[in-house]
């Protein structure tokens, strides 16, 4: 199935009409910015060091009046309450059942995760969709790719329990030996082996949660429309009580509905994949999805990182649209709980947006995806852009003031001289006009939240202002500092550096003053030193550029306050940054809390994770069914065993490296033998280095 | 399960004041507590082990007893629920990966220049209204062209 088949589908002609009024909309007002940018200028953009201020200027501009008009766009469509286009209208919520050829897999995957949410999550997924009546098409795959020998041990174990206190057989559980090209080639690796068994997947991420109802209501959506390659949902922003959180989450539930509405207005059947919270049709993405490695070297050759835009725009390009469901509630993720986690994220996914220029000109794909790729680019290139602008600004502002006027250049031979003007009032227009640009779309947010009378969900009208101006300083001294790390990450991954591709911290552990300094040290002295340059050449100009030292000599303070849960709670009981999740928990929030309560141990000898897969009879029976003896060993591998099971006997787990504790995990003879020799061992420090308890 | 039910009762000609058997009947009961078995399981499971071992006249009473647990469990698995391989069977499929041309060359060339070609020549070869737009395209880029050069 072919592009062909849905090629006259309606909405293509409106999506042409609604991309053609977008662009115009980003083109014009950024030509006569950079005009007037141009003439603020002192020789009106006419040397070679303007020219390229004014260019980066143009290109700064245009990106944030994308953000700008998909904001205004999205307004739009909210207050209409009615697009015709939108996904959800092909089929109203209801209960009829679904066919028995509906059968979804909902996908884990996870990476060294913390097991307990993991498996908390999944079960209030389970309970909320047994509430529907429809479990059994559902089947739960938890994929992992841990490479902690405890982890592994864990998961399993939380696994089995889960499924033995469900009573639901469609839970599985499989690791991957070999972790291929990360999660897309776990998910890769689950199509090729069950994949033809279910015509949906759903693929979640470690903190993902949805409702039974939502699920359901997408599988049902996928039923109707046949077109449809993948639906994407709009994740809310939950639980997290550390300030940034807490700032994030709550920028995500005021703003987020007006762009996610905005971006389904020029985006319609040609949406982006965010590689999780996402239904995809199962068929069609096994066909046509499956990546390929880019030529040369990582960081932009290799296995490519950031699969999910790619992944759209390869199935797109098999004819399938891909949709966002903005108006579909009761989808949820998790935020990094502190800056130095969201740089973690954000580098990796820099590299990864970063490789998706060289599929730039890959064959057959629409432009509208080119146009993705190249967005997911500028949202990092955007920081060199800015940090560039600046540093051009500055070497104006110094050359300025340092160089002697050329009032009459020899080679023009004019009567009038050349007379360097700068006007500030032009400026400050300028930049007036820059931050109307940036905050408007805050205002119309709030606007849209009072008009639909949900300003209560916020903690009413009152609060709602404040939190949106807190918000918004907050976000203003964020910013450069985000500004100076992407920058960095771009010019890295330029030169060829490359990343690690570690788990995420989900936990709300605040950042030590130690990390902060090794992190944010060098950004605040370079603001210090520059400050200090430009305020003794000149001094005027260093007023316009304090906003933003001031932010980076900052940094450290911000960084650690920020990432405090106190601080984050604090806000909240001041009615600063509520979201609606917080004012009325939903039903799976409160369930997830419950459960967090609830956790309780898996071995009774208290051991877990690898020592637990070696000592306690239960754990090591669920880990021995999960393993496959190999079918040959040579005499050598059978030997070096042999040995570190003796070592591991004498020395205890403390002793074993992850690679060896892995090593005897995956070779079920080496453990049952390391089993019963632990529990032969007589009473005695040996045994209690693995943990058996003495005999009385 | 026959044999175990009479292996139940306890092993009254083992001395389990001594400390190596009382140490075997304590590890016994340890494992089998750990496995999560209901106490009389337990207790079944240690009498029997503790009988069968020490028909053997063992020199080291908690290994010999450990054992005997390992072969009487091994008759009753399983004994773990869920100790089973946690996938359902596989039904293999391909996913493999179609070649992407990357080629900027093609791109400008197949995506980029021929779709404009068959655009205007279709707009030549269409309708009137058609026509009429190509005019009015030409007259804009032309007026924007003159406007330039002078």
């Amino acid at each position: 199935m072919r592009r062909s088949e849905f090629k006259h589908e309606p909405w293509l002609k409106m999506a042409a009409w609604r991309r053609s009024l977008f662009l115009l909309l980003i083109v014009v007002p950024t030509f006569i910015a950079s005009g007037y940018m141009a003439a603020i200028l002192p020789h009106k953009g006419a040397t070679v060091l303007e020219f390229l201020i004014v260019v980066v200027f143009a290109a700064l501009f245009a990106w944030i009046s994308i953000g700008f008009w998909t904001a205004m766009l999205g307004f739009y469509t909210l207050v209409r309450k009615v697009d015709r286009f939108a996904i959800t209208r092909a089929r109203e919520h209801d209960d009829t059942p679904l066919g028995p050829k509906a059968r979804t897999a909902i996908l884990i995957p996870v990476c060294n995760e913390d097991v307990g949410e993991v498996f908390a999550r999944i079960r209030v997924t389970y309970e909320s969709l047994k509430e529907t009546g429809q479990l059994e098409r559902f089947a739960f795959f938890v994929l992992s790719d841990s490479g902690n020998p405890d982890r592994w041990v864990e998961e399993e174990t939380a696994w089995a329990r889960l499924r033995e206190e469900l009573g639901y057989p469609h839970i599985y559980y499989r690791r991957r030996r070999v972790n291929l090209k990360r999660k897309s080639g776990n998910v890769a690796d689950w199509c090729r082996r069950f994949g033809r068994d279910y015509r949906y997947m759903v693929v979640f991420d470690a903190d993902s949660i949805m409702s039974g109802p939502t699920l359901v209501r997408m599988v049902q959506l996928m039923e109707r429309r046949r077109d449809v390659g993948i639906l994407q949902t709009a994740p809310a922003c939950v639980n997290r009580e550390t300030l940034i959180a807490r700032v994030q989450q709550f920028a995500n539930r005021l703003y987020g509905p007006m762009f996610a509405a905005g971006l389904h207005f020029w985006q319609l059947g040609d949406a982006q994949f965010w590689g999780h919270n996402a239904i995809i049709r199962v068929k069609p993405f096994m066909e046509h999805c499956a990546l390929p490695r880019l030529p040369g070297k990582p960081p932009l050759g290799g296995d490519i990182l950031s699969h999910d835009f790619v992944e759209a725009a390869l199935i797109r390009r098999a004819g399938y649209g891909v949709w966002l469901a903005f108006d579909l509630d009761g989808s949820y993720e998790e935020v990094p709980p502190t800056l130095l986690d969201e740089l973690k994220r954000d580098r990796r996914w820099c590299q990864g947006n970063m490789q998706h220029l060289r599929l730039l000109f890959t064959n057959g794909l629409f432009p509208a995806h080119r146009a993705l790729f190249l967005n997911g680019f500028m949202s990092y290139a955007s920081a060199l852009l800015w940090f560039l602008f600046l540093s051009l600004s500055t070497l104006e502002a110094l050359l300025e003031a340092l160089m002697v006027p050329e009032y009459f250049p020899a080679a023009e031979r004019s009567l009038f001289p050349n007379w360097p003007v700068w006007y500030p009032q032009w400026a400050v227009t300028l930049m007036v006009s820059t931050a109307i640009i940036l905050f408007l779309p805050k205002v119309f947010s709030v606007a849209l939240v009072y008009l639909k009378g949900k300003t209560h969900e916020f903690g009413g009208l009152p609060k709602l202002i404040c939190s949106v101006l807190a918000e918004v300083v907050f976000s203003t001294f964020m910013a450069p500092v985000r500004m100076l790390f992407h920058s960095k990450f771009v010019f890295v991954t330029l030169l060829g550096g490359q990343i690690g591709w570690g788990s995420q911290n989900r936990s709300d552990e605040a950042t030590t003053w130690g990390d902060a300094l090794r992190f944010h040290g060098g950004g605040s002295l370079l603001a210090l030193i520059w400050g200090a340059v430009v305020y003794v050449v000149n001094p005027g100009f260093f007023w316009w550029l304090s906003p933003i030292l001031i932010s980076l000599v900052v940094a450290v303070p911000l960084s650690v306050w920020s990432s405090r849960p106190d601080i984050g709670r604090a806000a909240r009981r001041l009615g600063l940054f509520i979201t609606p999740e917080e004012v009325e928990r939903p039903a799976q929030l409160r369930r997830l809390d419950e459960l967090r309560a609830q956790a309780s141990a898996d071995s009774l000898l208290g051991v877990s994770g690898f020592t637990g897969a070696v000592v306690d009879p239960r754990i090591h029976r669920i880990h021995l069914a999960q393993i496959r003896a190999p079918r040959r060993q040579l005499e050598s591998i059978a030997q070096r065993r042999l040995e570190l099971k003796e070592r591991a006997l004498r020395d205890g787990p403390d002793a074993l490296s992850d690679q060896e504790k892995k090593e005897l995990l995956a070779d079920p003879a080496a453990l049952q033998a390391l089993h019963r020799a632990i529990w032969q061992l007589p009473d005695g420090e040996q045994a209690r280095r693995w943990g058996l308890p003495a005999l009385a | 399960m026959r044999a175990l039910a009479e292996a139940a009762s306890a092993p009254s000609d083992i001395d389990l004041t001594d400390p190596k058997w009382a140490a075997a009947q304590a590890r016994l009961r340890l494992y089998l507590q750990a496995l999560r078995l209901p106490a009389s399981e337990v207790e079944a499971l240690t009498a029997a082990a503790l009988r069968q071992a020490h028909a053997a006249r063992p020199a080291e009473p908690l290994a010999a007893a450990m054992e005997a647990l390992h072969a009487l469990l091994a008759a009753r698995e399983p004994v773990v629920a869920n100790a089973v391989p946690s996938m359902p069977e596989m039904r293999r499929g391909a996913m493999v990966p179609e070649p992407l041309n990357r080629s900027p060359l093609h791109f400008f060339s197949r995506e980029l220049l021929w779709p404009m070609v068959v655009g205007t020549m279709r707009l030549l070869t269409g309708t009137v209204r058609r026509q009429r737009l190509l005019v009015i395209m030409i007259a804009i880029g032309g007026g924007v062209l003159f406007q330039t050069l002078h």
